[in-house]
């Protein structure tokens, strides 16, 4: 059975590909166009608040050195996954670079030479033909998990993301076909760190808290953050942040709530404006008598701080200028398990209760 | 010693051991370290046979061979088909120093001083107590061969084993066994001294075998044999010191007047005239008489005074049409540039002409010896009146020059297969020191080498830099050509139309469209407002 969304999909490889064909009976160099995806282009949109692609086009030519290559990818991939669409089969980001990786008639080169090569003209395509990558049928690798009382039905099975042992559901990089069946929260708490998402398991946090455990284990891929603006949206839960007192959490948090440069033409699609920060803040470290156990800042932790002061919404927010010059004046970073230091048990029990009650956050 | 005159000089060192002289002024003469050593008596008999055979308007072929008899031990064997030695003469040319033909002359000359052939002799004498054995004809079907060596005490030829008998050969043959010399291949090896002199004598052909036995032919590429300089007299603007006191010793003049006169060129009687008034002592007194210091002051004065240049049909470069089918046939580069300037004078008044050839691609260029990268580096070949110089290369006016180049400037990568041939021509070459390696760096002559330099540095960059835009649309056209299959059977899979039409479809636009599409926007994105 076709569905629409894969119906959508075929339409418009087809289309594109009528295209270049025309263009090249035509006698024309073929070239198909695309949303420039680089920072000049990307706009921090105050409306929705979220970035979003500005009005510039890239044109991509066959007959532009620069290009050639990039050219034959794009139609190559784009051949390939119309065929994964008619057969109804998925397949990883890796499989697709292995699937399409041959070498060239007469060189030395491939087709493809790594799998980021053919995930940036995955990309391409995605915001050329205005098509998600789940619809293109290639999917991310999953990574992260969900914890709590929520129960969903996907590919024919019903199950409940509580009762799991220690673990949680591990968050599939396809998304799209899962159904809320149940729940039972009153809000979504997004963890950086996964052994975090354990010691909360372990304290039953998302039961004291009433929320439901989300985990990236770091930079939240796709198909988490897919999955998390579906439940904000689709169950109407708040999304809390918490991750790191660091640039690096920071940037986490932007991602999550903003989207990304590199996918800012998705950003309608994943990034979920209303988030809201808990921590950890700078403010945390007295609060809680944590100044033995902070990090000294790195290079590359200042520098990532000074470009995080540029980003227009933490620019034009005073709160989150407040904690990026606190964090640079006093040289230091503080991790989410550095409340350990206290017990075990106090994340669970005293940190993130006191702060729920409060209400505190940050934008 | 500069009290004495010259020919006291020569007569002190007759009288002393020849062997002794040279012994001590073995450097002098090109004999330090095992490495020149072997290069040095390679080119004395090789210029000692081109010389002969010009001499006698023979299209030189010369046979060269190094043979390995042990560690450091060698012999060296040199063939020529030039017009052979009269018997009478053959002790005499190889078995006295300083009997040359060429000594006491002046003419534009490979050699200068007439010690070469006898010079080899006594480096194998000494090294390992043979005897040079030489075999010559002057062509009229007898053979003579005989054993030469040096009687140091009074510097005259032994003769021995010789013979006589019927056969057909016109040439010389020569057999030197020498010790303490090392082959070693690299720039500064026989077998670099002869590829280069191949390159500035394009008439000849040269044939050498290594000592592994690898047999290298340098072809005639020119049928002419090169005009013989004119004999000429020294300019008085050339003459050092030394050469004043050698010339005064054998000048048949009987006062030093005439002397200047007779045996100079444009020196006249005016200005003769002109010198004495500089002078404190009197130039009607006997040539023979002159003292070192007098000498001294005369050359002193002489740099004060103008004389007229001196007649510049006395030099005969290579040519440019000669040279440049000398590189074509030896370096076998993708293009060259040869240039041969009109005589220019330095010290004013001693006339040279510069030829300049610079050579890309093909063999030419130097490989570093980088083992990780084949890279080329610019390769600098010296030459004086034809003459490779291989050494001393530190000190010599055109490394100075080429070194003054800023090459990049014409598009020309010092690292690239480049060749560049300096080529120095006079009478009087200026050279640093006795062992004739390196060209003194007048200003007149870095300039003028400079200046020709730059010019076939400006016309050789227009073809490199043609040549790398000729070599990156090549490229570019493969490059489309190759993404063109996977190309069109995509296309082909997405729209159903057949892949052969795309692709014969694809590779005409690519043919036609490729210099028009790619025209001054090849790198990047383009990018264009939305709608417009």
């Amino acid at each position: 059975m076709v569905s629409k969304s894969d119906k959508m999909a075929l339409e418009r490889i087809r289309e594109f590909g009528k295209q270049l064909l025309e263009q090249i009976k035509r006698g024309e160099s073929p070239y198909f166009q695309m949303p420039t995806r680089t920072k000049g282009n990307v706009m921090f949109e105050e409306g929705d608040k979220t970035l979003s692609l500005g009005g510039r086009m890239s044109t991509r030519r066959f007959l532009n050195y620069a290009h050639t290559r990039k050219f034959m990818q794009s139609v190559m991939i784009a051949a390939a996954t119309m065929e994964y669409i008619k057969s109804d089969r998925t397949v990883g980001k890796r499989e697709l670079y292995y699937n399409l990786k041959h070498s060239l008639p007469n060189s030395k080169q491939n087709t493809f030479e790594d799998d980021t090569e053919s995930g940036s003209v995955l990309d391409d395509l995605e915001a050329s033909l205005n098509i998600l990558r789940e619809q293109f049928h290639v999917i991310a690798k999953g990574r992260g998990s969900i914890y709590g009382d929520l129960d969903l039905r996907q590919a024919g099975d019903e199950f409940s993301c509580k009762g799991l042992g220690r673990g949680g559901w591990l968050i599939p990089g396809y998304t799209e076909d899962v159904e809320f069946l149940n729940y039972n929260a009153d809000f979504i708490l997004a963890i950086e760190n996964d052994a975090m998402m354990s010691r909360l398991i372990e304290e039953k946090a998302w039961k004291k808290l009433n929320c439901l455990l989300v985990t990236g284990e770091g930079m939240f891929p796709r198909g988490v953050r897919r999955f998390v603006k579906r439940m904000h949206e689709e169950l109407k839960l708040p999304v809390i942040a918490f991750v790191d007192g660091d640039p690096w959490g920071f940037y986490i948090y932007s991602v999550l709530k903003y989207g990304s440069i590199q996918l800012a033409h998705l950003s309608d699609r994943y990034a979920v404006p209303d988030a809201k920060y808990l921590g950890m803040t700078m403010d945390d470290i007295e609060t809680y008598g944590l100044e033995h156990v902070t990090e000294k800042l790195k290079d590359i932790d200042r520098k990532k701080i000074k470009e995080e002061m540029q980003y227009p919404w933490f620019k034009h927010s005073p709160e989150w200028m407040r904690q990026l010059k606190l964090m640079a004046e006093k040289g230091v970073r503080i991790e989410q398990q550095a409340l350990a230091n206290k017990s075990l048990a106090f994340v669970a029990e005293k940190y993130l209760p006191e702060k729920v009650e409060e209400g505190k956050f940050l934008p | 010693m500069p009290e004495k005159h010259a020919k006291e000089i020569f007569k002190e060192f007759r009288e002393h051991s020849i062997a002794e002289f040279f012994k001590k002024n073995r450097q002098m003469l090109g004999y330090s370290g095992p490495v020149k050593s072997l290069t040095t008596v390679i080119h004395e008999y090789l210029t000692n046979s081109l010389d002969a055979c010009e001499e006698a308007g023979i299209l030189p072929d010369i046979f060269v061979q190094i043979k390995r008899l042990g560690p450091n031990y060698y012999l060296v064997i040199n063939e020529d088909n030039g017009p052979g030695i009269p018997k009478n003469y053959v002790g005499k040319a190889f078995g006295t120093m300083l009997a040359g033909t060429k000594f006491h002359r002046f003419q534009q000359a490979r050699g200068q001083q007439g010690i070469g052939g006898a010079g080899c002799v006594m480096f194998s004498q000494i090294t390992t107590g043979k005897p040079t054995k030489i075999i010559t004809s002057t062509g009229k079907g007898v053979i003579f061969e005989a054993d030469i060596s040096i009687d140091v005490k009074t510097n005259s030829p032994k003769v021995s084993n010789a013979r006589e008998y019927p056969g057909t050969m016109r040439g010389t043959r020569i057999e030197t066994h020498l010790k303490h010399v090392k082959y070693q291949k690299g720039e500064q090896s026989p077998d670099e001294y002869i590829r280069r002199t191949a390159l500035a004598n394009p008439h000849a052909r040269i044939t050498y075998i290594d000592p592994d036995g690898i047999q290298v032919v340098y072809d005639r590429v020119v049928d002419k044999i090169p005009k013989i300089p004119k004999k000429t007299k020294p300019h008085p603007k050339g003459v050092e010191v030394d050469d004043l006191m050698t010339y005064a010793s054998v000048t048949k003049a009987r006062s030093i007047k005439g002397f200047l006169v007779n045996d100079f060129t444009r020196f006249s009687t005016k200005k003769v005239k002109e010198l004495q008034e500089m002078l404190d002592f009197d130039l009607n007194k006997t040539p023979q008489s002159l003292t070192w210091e007098e000498a001294e002051k005369i050359v002193k004065a002489i740099k004060k005074m103008n004389f007229i240049a001196p007649p510049t049909d006395v030099l005969i470069p290579i040519g440019e049409e000669h040279l440049r089918k000398a590189l074509q046939n030896i370096l076998e580069p993708e293009f060259e540039r040869v240039l041969t300037r009109p005589p220019a004078i330095y010290r004013g008044g001693v006339p040279f002409i510069v030829e300049v050839a610079i050579a890309y691609g093909g063999k030419a260029g130097r490989k570093s010896n980088n083992k990780e990268s084949v890279e080329h580096q610019m390769e600098i070949m010296r030459f004086a009146n034809r003459v490779p110089l291989l050494f001393d290369a530190g000190s010599c006016a055109i490394t100075k020059a080429v070194q003054s180049v800023n090459w990049k400037k014409y598009g020309i990568q010092p690292e690239g297969p480049i060749t560049v041939l300096v080529n120095f021509t006079s009478i009087h070459v200026p050279y640093t020191s006795a062992g004739k390696q390196a060209v003194a760096d007048e200003e007149e002559i870095v300039k003028e080498i400079r200046l020709t330099l730059m010019d076939a540095a400006r016309r050789i960059g227009i073809f490199i830099s043609g040549k790398r835009k000729k070599y990156e649309k090549e490229k570019r056209l493969q490059e489309f050509m190759r993404y063109i299959p996977e190309t069109a059977a995509s296309i082909a899979k997405i729209t159903g139309e057949s892949e052969e039409v795309i692709r014969k479809r694809l590779e005409q636009i690519v043919k036609e469209k490729y210099d028009v599409e790619e025209g001054g926007k090849e790198n990047g994105e383009q990018e264009r407002q939305n709608g417009s």
